[in-house]
């Protein structure tokens, strides 16, 4: 059973299909526009940078290692 | 106005002062009380009862009864003073020496509330006196109880038809009006009981203490209303079934220095999106508000916006309206004052200047006090304001992106270098990190097919070793022009989307990375349909190039350089194994090939166990089940009495069954739960987060790695080798010599090299690979030329894409794709606050990417 956290509110969805929630991965569509709303008005900063090893391991081991130094 | 002077505040008829004549009530209601419906109806019942409010205003009154009668009369008692009944002096011959309570009922504009020394404040509507009503019912009885006698008059259609007379002896004090309204002036319109009861309820709300009874006997239904804390009472009501951010209705009270100025307001932030703010002036409401509701909202912006600003409350450039701070706000303003003035007769509007100098002033400072004293509160109330504007601002500029981009190629952004071919299905748009390698591409793509939309990160912000990063918004913009499909709630279709393919092609590096999170978190969040479709990649650069001679590769991670450098290395290379000093064993060909893979791949999960702080070695020696292998599952058992908990490795779902219900034999109900759903909570929670969680429970850390270790090992010791061999340590006698090294790589020429360990001989090989050999890795894209970049990565022969995909659950992921939920994770901590609960979270929830040729 899909479960859906909306990434405004917080809110956990658990739905049958994925089309009883049409706003997914948000739960109304004011979250939705909220969250739409950030993007344009540059809410969305990361302000806490990840180290790069973070970003490493975060991205997956098979993917190129930026930070290692081969040669 | 008034020829009485009065000096103190007796209420009699010497206060009872005369404006003007009645004459034109009967000729023109419609002037007078609004109309001749229903309204119009009903403002002569409100007329009388306000008549009795203020009597209870004045602190002489409790109890108002209003009764509905059969024949379509209304009775309003209340047990105030009386109207005054003796006689009066007045100015007009005809009228002086009258009875007041005559003066009272005949004279237009005549009553107690015009004269401010006799009620302080006065609803009344309406002012007009009770006197409309008299000239607008076809019949009227007034009984006055007063000074110990019960006094009776009668009129029709105004006019005086049974004199002031004493019908009794009496006890109590009150007022009693009967009065039918003319039928032939109210054509059709009666009385409706809902329309009272709200009206009745809401003076109650207004004046605490109040009891106000509606009697409606034509249907037998009927309500009280008393409520002591009436305007708290009154919003609750008014918010219905909506979420209250906060405990108690924000309730201010304050009178000013004159005026007989006084005001009470309660504020109640819900989660509703409608805002509904009420304003009372002597109780009657003003629809249209007036200077109380200017000063209410004028107040509730500043001390938002000015309490938002001093905690830093507001990320992004978001521009906070008036509106934005209201929405879902439900208040009640209800000023009180002497001399009220308002817009039209029916009172629809507030006009007093002072009231909102002063109301605004009190509510400035009260709201910000309580802002202070509740911040918690505060931040949600806040933060509703800031997502309102956010969801405002993104719905506008979502129809006007989406009206652009209906314009054809009208709003297509100026950095997008478009294809030719108009044909969908074969086109791609490949969203590159920034102008130079966007520049790179450009030149080195399949025109016909291929568009190129530069993006770039914003540096808001670099010191020392911190980074702060976003993609600018104007990026985002161009992004959803480029794509095509609009963005939003109705406006957004992927049918319109103008290529086949997005490919996502960023630098490998930590902001590439950044770049392609963010660019996958918004494509998940807002173009989801194109997700699904199959229509979103990522490209695959090359890391490195390897050259040897004239030969040149590229490759495309730390892997393939290791299998390339594996592969160089092991040309003719063997593998001496001796045993206790035999004859050595040799290993070589395909098996030390495939020795070397398996190292390798042994590494690699190594890495991923000691990211959860699990040593391989003491897990193969002292958890390595004869017949399960290493543990499948690590598990934390919380118990309340414990302050940390138990760890335990566990090898087959039986063991966690066993587990459970053991657990719930000795310490009673037990939950198990995912250690992902934990930590995101917790980090999405931004605290500690452990205060919503089960004292009593089981966090299970599944191991996948262990079953790929297992199938390494069984590979490793079918080749013969003993697994122990990987921790082989050769420590220096006391001569300072080596004992001689069980493994010993030897090439086709050159010199052997002596190994600790069997885990050394994938590094060994590869360090033999890397003789004679050129290998140069790549920056960012910007350091290929035109032609590299499109023979390694975007020339459809030859490249690589992962396809982006959205799993339900990310255990049901597809190791072979990007994970897009995955994306958003990763995001959500990037812009989450706490570090620790950031690390911890990605370390549990490494993605595995694998290559997918397309």
């Amino acid at each position: 059973m899909p479960i859906y956290e909306c990434p405004t509110c917080g809110k956990t969805l658990t739905v049958e299909t994925a089309a009883q929630a049409p706003y997914r991965p948000f739960c109304c569509e004011r979250c939705k526009m909220v969250d739409l709303g950030r993007w344009f008005d540059g809410t969305y900063v990361t302000s806490e940078p990840a180290s790069p090893e973070d970003m490493d391991e975060a991205i997956g081991d098979d993917h190129p290692q930026a930070h290692d130094s081969p040669d | 106005m008034s020829e009485t002077v009065v000096t103190e505040r007796h209420y009699d008829e010497s206060s009872i002062t005369v404006l003007e004549g009645l004459d034109a009530v009967r000729k023109n209601p419609g002037m007078y009380i609004g109309g001749v419906g229903s309204a119009g109806l009903h403002h002569l019942a409100y007329e009388v009862v306000d008549n009795a409010v203020d009597e209870a205003l004045e602190g002489f009154c409790d109890t108002v009864l209003v009764r509905l009668n059969a024949d379509g009369s209304c009775t309003v008692v209340d047990n105030g003073r009386g109207i005054p009944v003796g006689p009066m002096k007045h100015e007009n011959p005809k009228l002086d020496g009258r009875p007041a309570l005559e003066i009272v009922m005949t004279v237009l504009n005549s009553g107690g509330k015009f004269d401010s020394s006799s009620y302080k404040v006065s609803g009344g509507l309406h002012g007009l006196g009770v006197s409309v009503v008299n000239a607008l019912s076809e019949w009227l009885r007034v009984e006055v109880d007063r000074e110990g006698k019960k006094h009776t008059m009668r009129f029709a259609r105004g006019d005086t038809t049974q004199e002031l007379r004493v019908e009794s002896e009496s006890d109590k004090s009150g007022t009693s009006i009967e009065f039918k309204p003319d039928p032939n002036l109210f054509e059709g319109a009666d009385f409706k009981y809902e329309t009272l009861h709200s009206r009745l309820r809401e003076l109650a709300y207004l004046n605490d203490g109040l009891r106000i009874r509606l009697i409606d006997d034509r249907s037998g239904k009927e309500a009280e209303f008393h409520y002591t804390d009436g305007l708290k009472d009154f919003v609750a009501h008014l918010a219905g079934g909506a979420e209250w951010l906060h405990k108690d209705p924000i309730f201010i009270k304050g009178a000013g220095a004159e005026g007989g100025l006084s005001a009470q307001v309660v504020l109640l932030f819900t989660d509703a999106y409608q805002e509904n703010l009420l304003c009372f002036a002597n109780n009657i409401h003003n629809v249209h508000g007036g200077t109380h509701l200017s000063a209410l909202k004028t107040s509730v912006s500043r001390v938002a916006s000015a309490y938002a600003r001093k905690n830093n409350l507001i990320k992004g450039t978001v521009n906070i309206g008036g509106d934005d701070w209201r929405e879902g706000l439900i208040a009640i303003a209800s000023v009180k004052l002497h001399d009220p003035k308002f817009e039209a007769q029916t009172k629809v509007k507030l006009l007093n200047p002072e009231v909102e100098t002063f109301l605004q002033q009190l509510l400035n400072e009260r709201l910000a006090n309580y802002f202070e004293e509740h911040p918690a509160d505060a931040k949600k109330i806040i933060q509703k304001g800031v997502q309102a504007a956010q969801a405002r601002e993104a719905a506008r500029r979502a129809r006007e992106l989406s009206r652009k981009s209906a314009l054809s190629s009208g709003g297509l952004p100026g950095k997008l270098w478009d294809c030719r071919s108009k044909d969908r299905e074969t086109t791609e748009l490949y969203l590159v990190e920034g102008d130079s390698a966007g520049g790179i591409a450009k030149q080195g793509r399949d025109s016909f097919t291929q568009a190129i939309l530069p993006l770039k990160g914003k540096i808001l912000n670099v010191e020392k070793a911190r980074v702060d990063k976003m993609l600018a918004h104007d990026e985002i913009t161009k992004l959803i022009s480029a794509v095509g499909c609009g963005i939003g709630k109705e406006e957004f279709d992927s049918s319109k989307c103008r290529y086949g393919r997005l490919i996502i092609m960023t630098d490998a590096d930590v902001d590439g990375s950044h770049i392609r999170t963010l660019l996958l978190t918004f494509l998940f969040r807002h173009m989801r349909p194109l997700l699904e479709d199959g229509r979103i990649y990522v490209a695959q650069p090359p890391l490195y190039q390897v050259k040897k001679g004239k030969h040149i590769d590229y490759l495309i991670d730390d892997r393939a350089l290791n299998s390339k450098l594996a592969q160089l290395g092991l040309g003719g290379t063997i593998l001496l194994v001796s045993e206790n000093g035999g004859e050595p064993r040799i290993v070589e060909s395909e098996q030390l090939g495939e020795l070397c893979r398996a190292l390798d791949k042994l590494e690699m999960q190594i890495k991923v166990l000691a990211r959860r702080g699990i040593e391989f070695q003491q897990l193969v020696e002292e958890h390595r089940h004869a017949e399960h292998g290493l543990p499948k599952m690590l598990v934390h058992i919380f118990r309340p009495e414990q302050e940390k908990p138990e760890r335990r490795y566990l090898y087959t779902d039986a063991d966690l069954t066993e587990l459970k219900a053991g657990e719930s034999t000795a310490h009673g109900d037990v939950e198990v739960m995912e250690a992902r759903h934990v930590l995101l909570a917790q980090a999405e929670n931004g605290r500690n987060g452990d205060t919503d969680l089960s004292p009593h429970r089981i966090v299970r850390y599944q191991l996948a790695e262990c079953r790929v270790l297992d199938e390494i090992i069984k590979r490793i010791e079918e080749l013969g080798l003993p697994i122990g061999d990987l921790f082989l340590t050769r420590e220096e006698d006391v001569t300072g010599e080596l004992p001689p090294a069980k493994y010993v790589l030897k090439p086709v020429d050159g010199d052997v090299v002596e190994l600790d360990n069997l885990a050394d001989v994938a590094t060994g090989v590869r360090e033999m690979g890397r003789g004679g050999l050129q290998v140069k890795r790549f920056k960012g894209l910007g350091e290929m030329n035109s032609d590299e970049l499109w023979e390694t990565t975007m020339d459809p022969e030859r490249r690589t894409l992962l396809r982006v995909v959205v799993s339900e659950d990310s255990t049901d992921l597809e190791q072979a794709d990007i994970d897009a939920r995955e994306a958003d994770r990763i995001f959500r901590l990037l812009m989450g606050e706490n570090v620790e609960q950031r690390r911890r979270f990605i370390e549990d929830n490494a993605t595995n990417v694998k290559n997918l040729d397309v």
